[in-house]
């Protein structure tokens, strides 16, 4: 491999943003500059695979994401002590030592990789104990909810309904579901955490007083380990933060995922009807999923999606790339960008497709070949319609 | 080798290494590949991080018809700096008594 395809790997495989992308794409082109030609090879080597890289970085700057909350403290939310928050922190806190002790190794791996509280290396056991703290000595504005299956009831549908607060759903560890939700509180703010007929709300309610622009105070988060059952429907909503959902049993109706300026991932996840995932300034990424009908949103950052199987994708951005690989799509795809390029690779081969791809600034590439800016071919099965104004279009065959 | 390096300990280095001289990059990665063994795609988050918490800020020198990006610690770095110097003594201390074997059980 030369520096030039490294860089290009690099850089193809980053879902992040365009500026921090040229940022990281410079130091790593400097690098590459200092250590000389005479070393190209020795530093490709160390380096290793770019896609592992860039996964690693994507990962970085979706860390960072859900860190915004805890940089940016709220002047107003500075009050401390009071008897008020006394009194919410008996009534709310639960034992935090339980479901850290269970879920702790399990979910190790993952809750280092993208988000939750700080030096991940600790694992959730010891953050946890580390949470109560912070709590002690912090702000006094913050409520803790942790439950188990000891003391709360199974539930088969959740909303989630939040700000500036990263969600992470996953399913239970050994047998034990909980919820562990950190919130930033103000004292007309009301927050609710409940199970009712089988549905779990996690919801805060701003208070009627003040409109509050930008980040709101304090280190957030919900965590859902979810109970070894069937589902209806999972209904995430935040904004300025990430939400994953990943390794979920199957779901029935809907899996919606809300968000803006914070990246949504998806991976593991089996929905038998509807998957839809909006934000508009980050990545969207659906691994190792099916669905009947999957639509993702975002306008100016990418969309991934890989080996995913499903009758109907729909995948609309305007300032970022799309990618569709290893994956399944029955009926109809349908991907639309206007400052990116889209690449697809569909399984089977080009006589089972209808196919209309076009492109204004650039060329459609069909296994490698140029078809000049527009292409039309087929009368298969299965529809597929790619639109880009800015971009290449490529498509390939698994066969 | 056996140990690992943790994120608090490779922020500890490269500020030390800061607040002697202000380096690039690539200067930085083999300063530090000197004396430890770490990968060299782990130095870029953790310059990024320092950067965004205030402990180094970057500026660029042209260097043969390109840029050369260097980082340099701020004093806000410098007092980071400090307080890991103190940890770290505390925490040497610790490991070395055990390692030592002259950890006292009474």
């Amino acid at each position: 491999m030369s520096k030039e395809v490294f860089l290009q790997q690099l850089e193809s495989c980053l879902l992040i943003g365009r500026e921090e992308k040229e940022e990281v794409m410079n130091y790593y082109r400097e690098y590459f500059e200092e250590a000389g030609p005479e070393n190209e090879q020795a530093v490709i080597g160390e380096l290793g695979d770019p896609a592992v890289l860039a996964e690693k970085l994507n990962r970085e700057f979706e860390a960072d994401m859900s860190e915004q909350n805890r940089e940016k403290p709220d002047m107003d939310d500075q009050t401390t002590g009071s008897e008020e928050s006394e009194n919410s922190r008996r009534s709310t806190y639960r034992d935090f030592s339980d479901l850290g002790a269970t879920i702790g190794d399990a979910v190790r791996a993952t809750v280092e990789a993208a988000m939750g509280v700080a030096d991940m290396a600790m694992g959730v056991a010891d953050a946890a104990i580390k949470e109560v703290d912070t709590f002690r000595g912090g702000s006094g504005q913050q409520k803790y909810y942790v439950y188990t299956n000891d003391d709360m009831e199974p539930f088969t549908s959740a909303v989630v309904d939040v700000s500036d607060c990263p969600i992470r759903v996953e399913r239970s560890v050994n047998g034990r579901f909980g919820v562990d939700v950190r919130l930033s509180v103000r004292p007309d703010d009301q927050v609710i955490v409940t199970v009712e007929n089988g549905m779990l709300t996690v919801k805060k309610n701003r208070g009627r007083r003040r409109l509050v622009f930008g980040f709101n105070g304090g280190s957030q988060h919900v965590k859902l380990y979810l109970p070894d059952l069937e589902y209806d429907r999972l209904v995430l909503d935040t904004s300025n933060a990430a939400v994953v959902v990943s390794d979920v049993g199957r779901i029935r109706e809907l899996l919606n995922v809300d968000t803006s300026n914070g990246s949504i991932k998806v991976e593991n996840v089996s929905v038998d009807d509807r998957i839809r995932l909006d934000t508009s300034n980050s990545s969207i990424s659906v691994r190792q999923t099916c669905c009947r009908r999957l639509e993702a949103d975002s306008s100016n950052s990418g969309i991934t999606v890989e080996q995913v199987s499903a009758l109907e994708a729909t995948l609309d951005t305007s300032n970022g790339g799309i990618k569709v690989k290893r994956s399944e799509i029955g009926e109809m795809l349908n991907a639309d960008t206007s400052n990116g390029g889209i690449e697809v690779e569909l399984s089977g081969s080009e006589s089972d497709y209808r196919i209309i791809a076009d492109t204004s600034n650039a060329k459609v590439y069909v296994n490698g070949r140029s078809m000049g800016s527009s292409y039309t071919s087929g009368y298969g099965r299965r529809n597929v319609r790619l639109d880009t104004s800015n971009g290449r279009i490529s498509i390939g065959f698994t066969g | 080798m056996a140990f690992q390096i943790g994120a608090a300990l490779l922020d500890a280095c490269v500020l030390a290494i800061l607040d002697k001289r202000d380096v690039y990059g690539y200067e930085l990665t083999v300063d530090i590949k000197s004396v430890i063994e770490i990968s060299e795609s782990t130095l870029y988050p953790v310059l990024r991080r320092l950067q965004k918490d205030g402990c180094l800020v970057t500026y660029d020198r042209p260097y043969n018809g390109r840029n050369r990006r260097y980082y340099s610690i701020t004093g806000q770095g410098r007092e980071k700096l400090a307080q890991y110097r103190l940890d770290w003594e505390t925490y040497k201390c610790g490991i070395d008594k055990m390692m030592k074997g002259a950890f006292d059980h009474e």
